[in-house]
């Protein structure tokens, strides 16, 4: 009997041992879908439509993959929202299940490297942008789309209508991988499904109290701010930005309002001697940040390098705020009747630039790539085909307010035109169209390390709003990315 | 010396005979009353028993000690990377040596200015989680029961809250134009403050947010420590007529010492390795006056991709977290109080 219970003793001693220790090392759990909004009844016509056209044409196989499991990872943004809304038309329509989680943004940009970086394919889609792709794809983590897309098996050439996309934002997730230049040849290394460009958003009434204009500089800027602060008072700010110390507030808010006042061809950086060299603290570059600085430490809400582009988004909407410079896409938030206070209030202008010079806004898609490590690689595409097809879009833009669409057929479409024509006392669509013909461009050199050249350039900004003098802040920075930039061996090919 | 009993056939008894862990039954006593012997085989098995009997306690405690030993391994993996010029992108490429410990302590300036802020962060939250803890517990102690115990399940709360979500809720209550503490500040006449954006101030809100979170937890352990001393040094005490301020500083604080030290210990090491809080209140701002050591290590780790580096930063939070507590567990164990 002892001998027994001696058995015994040492097989519970051992199960608890083993068991504690492969409880620690249980791999993470597959993202598990959430409970999901109703499909709209316009969602399930316009999802229906693949599967119509599939009939019609009975090569396309949307069943191929069947039984298949993707799994997404996906920023907290009317895309996604838009994406979740569908989700079920296109588990319907392909046999393959959806997983999905979704962060906010800041929180998404820590964790997708450390997710890619592990190699397990742990995510099949994920969302990424035309700078992303830049870090992401020289580190192997994005899966070529060519093949896809040129592969009548695997696209459905004729309904997805690659042709149909503005050709500039398909180019922009278009990248040789040559440091320093190749934007728009090479590999296509994701699609884009969501646009912003940027623009001013202005109170209309406001400015006619006051007699401003549209500002058409960095000083009309700064004037008209200080004037709605001065002349409103109490809790009522000038402008509103987003201010956060991340690359992204860089990119969204201050580099449409400066970008033109750079003398290089880029405003990060020049190539100098065959080498990288950081220009943000060239003269003209000084002047934009000293300015537009003191114009959010004046007349901007305290505590702006806290400010999200979700709090900017929001707050500006409450009407306690003048103006605001940033992604066009937020208009659908300002004109919404329901939920907004400026709803009908707001135009639209281009953002201001240095006299006499064109202005250079920044233009960032987001985009769908997929993980080269993925397991299911073909399911995968047939989610990004789908979620990016002319229809899906349509049903997006139009009823989950994913502006602004990639599409020309979507964009044209009667029902976003009808949508958006009334945006801005019409100013809107003519803001968006002039800024996407004429100034919109990728306002960052080529290579792996723009995180930590916006993140040090924003950092810089928070300096100068605290006192530190421009031109100190900005040669301290620039000298940090050179350094930076030779430890990390990145130089121009 | 305990022998294996025969049976009657000369075979070694069944082990049924034992009815227990080494306990005879009435067969068992018989046998040995008789004084037969095991056989060889019987007897290789007795000093295996013997073995186990002895260090039956080091058997059950080597879950407790082998499993952190495995998770620790993942500390020793992160040091070598630390030695190691490992991208997350690219993987390692080279071994470097010191090269990230030389780079951090020659040229980062942020390492400086962090560890500076972890330093102040720490005797912040100390002081005012060990003197706001302390006089809570000797308040509760002072009560009944039932209030005690009521308090106790309030105080609770923040506890019971995930420190991310508790920095987002002061964070919002913080809000410089729409946040509540500015609203209740306005409403009795004094200025709106700018919480998290003033560098000036940023470093006392976070401590604040940390007080709240985790000065009930040092009133637990004082509490506990209050209710478990003797109380004849007490009654002795005011028999000889000593006054209550006596009974404090010599009977109280002395006989509470390891609980305080306990409280000390754990405090002081999360603070030096707070990353939560800060990660979603300020994210290290405004203009980094709040980054912590740990949320440096991650910038450089996961935003930048230098997971060595990382590592190297992360090697050196842990030097110091051990000579700090070290040299708590030194001031614990000198005044006996490790027994």
């Amino acid at each position: 009997m002892s001998r027994a219970r001696t058995i015994l003793a040492w097989l519970m001693l051992m199960a608890v041992s083993v068991g504690t220790v492969l409880l620690g090392c249980s791999p993470a759990a597959t993202p598990t879908p959430t409970s999901r909004p109703e499909p709209t009844k316009a969602a399930e016509q316009a999802t229906q439509a693949p599967a119509a056209k599939a009939t019609e044409a009975p090569q396309f196989d949307w069943q191929r993959n069947a039984g298949a499991n993707v799994n997404l990872i996906l920023v907290k943004h009317p895309l996604s929202e838009s994406l979740i809304g569908m989700m079920p038309k296109f588990e319907e329509l392909t046999g393959i299940t959806v997983g999905y989680e979704i962060l906010a943004e800041e929180e998404y940009f820590d964790k997708v490297p450390v997710a890619l970086s592990a190699e397990t394919g742990e995510y099949d889609v994920f969302m990424t942008g035309a700078q992303l792709t830049w870090p992401q794809g020289k580190a192997g983590w994005l899966e070529p789309l060519d093949g896809y897309l040129n592969d009548p098996t695997k696209t459905d050439l004729e309904a997805y209508d690659i042709d149909d996309f503005f050709l500039p934002l398909l180019k922009a997730n278009r990248w040789t991988g040559e440091t320093g230049t190749g934007v728009g040849e090479g590999t296509q290394w994701a699609i884009p499904v969501q646009v912003e460009c940027f623009l001013t958003a202005y109170l209309a009434d406001l400015f006619e109290k006051y007699g401003l204009e549209p500002p058409a500089t960095l000083d009309d800027l700064y004037n008209a701010a200080v004037t709605l602060r001065e002349g409103e008072g109490g809790d009522f700010y000038g402008i509103v930005e987003e201010g956060i110390r991340a690359s992204a507030m860089v990119a969204n808010c201050f580099l449409p309002c400066a970008a033109s006042y750079c003398d290089t061809a880029m405003p990060d950086l020049d190539i100098v001697s065959g080498e990288f060299k950081c220009v943000y603290n060239q003269l003209g570059m000084v002047e934009a940040a000293d300015l537009y600085t003191r114009m959010m430490r004046e007349a901007g809400p305290p505590g702006w390098q806290s400010i999200t582009w979700y709090d900017a988004k929001g707050l500006f909407t409450t009407g306690q705020y003048g103006m605001i410079v940033d992604s066009d896409f937020f208009a659908a938030s300002y004109e919404d009747v329901e939920t907004s206070s400026v709803a009908g209030k707001v135009k639209y202008a281009i953002p201001p630039a240095k006299p006499g010079r064109a202005p250079r806004t920044s233009v960032w898609t987001w985009a769908l790539g997929l993980c080269a490590q993925s397991k299911s690689k073909d399911a995968a595409w047939y989610f990004i085909q789908w979620a990016s097809s002319p229809d899906v879009m349509l049903v997006g833009t139009r009823d989950y307010k994913n502006f602004n669409p990639p599409r020309k057929s979507v964009w044209n479409h009667p029902d976003v035109v009808a949508m958006t024509a009334e945006w801005g006392m019409g100013t809107y669509r003519e803001a968006v169209g002039e800024t996407m013909d004429k100034y919109a461009e990728i306002l960052q050199s080529p290579h792996a390390e723009g995180q930590y050249v916006g993140d040090r350039w924003a950092e810089a900004l928070h300096a100068i709003y605290d006192g530190t003098p421009a031109q100190a802040a900005l040669d301290e920075a620039a000298a940090d990315v050179d350094e930076h930039l030779a430890a990390m061996n990145v130089v121009p090919d | 010396m305990l022998h294996t009993p025969l049976s009657d056939t000369g075979r070694p008894a069944p082990s049924f005979v034992l009815g227990g862990w080494g306990k005879l039954n009435s067969e068992g006593r018989r046998q040995m009353a008789e004084g037969k012997h095991g056989n060889g085989v019987r007897q290789s098995k007795q000093p295996r028993r013997r073995w186990v009997q002895r260090n039956l306690a080091y058997c059950l405690i080597a879950p407790a000690f082998l499993i952190p030993l495995a998770l620790s391994l993942v500390g020793v993996l992160g040091n070598y990377y630390s030695l190691t010029d490992y991208d997350i992108r690219y993987g390692i490429r080279d071994y470097i040596g010191l090269a990230n410990y030389v780079r951090a302590f020659t040229k980062d300036r942020m390492l400086w200015q962090t560890v500076w802020f972890i330093v102040r962060f720490t005797i912040i939250v100390l002081v005012a989680e060990i003197s706001l803890g302390f006089t809570i517990a000797l308040a509760l102690s002072t009560v009944s029961q039932r209030l005690s115990r009521l308090a106790r399940t309030a105080m609770m709360g923040p506890l019971c809250i995930a420190p991310v979500i508790a920095a987002l809720m002061w964070k919002i209550a913080m809000g410089p134009v729409q946040g509540i503490l500015n609203h209740v500040l306005v409403m009795v006449g004094l200025p709106a403050v700018n919480w998290l954006g003033d560098p000036r101030i940023a470093p006392y809100a976070v401590a604040l947010i940390d007080v709240w979170i985790y000065t009930p937890f040092v009133v637990l352990v004082l509490n506990g420590g209050l209710q478990s001393l003797p109380r004849a040094p007490y009654e002795a005490a005011m028999l000889d007529g000593a006054s209550a301020w006596f009974a404090f500083k010599k009977l109280t604080l002395p006989l509470l010492r390891p609980f305080l030290l306990i409280a000390v210990l754990f405090r002081a090491c999360d603070s030096l390795n707070v990353f939560d809080i800060i990660y979603a209140s300020t994210k290290g701002g405004p203009e980094r006056v709040t980054t912590s050591l740990a949320g440096w290590a991650s910038e450089n780790a996961f935003r930048w991709y230098q997971l060595g580096y990382g590592a190297a930063l992360v090697t050196i939070l842990y030097i110091i977290v051990y000579a700090v507590s070290r040299r708590l567990l030194r001031l614990m164990t000198a005044g006996g109080l490790s027994e």
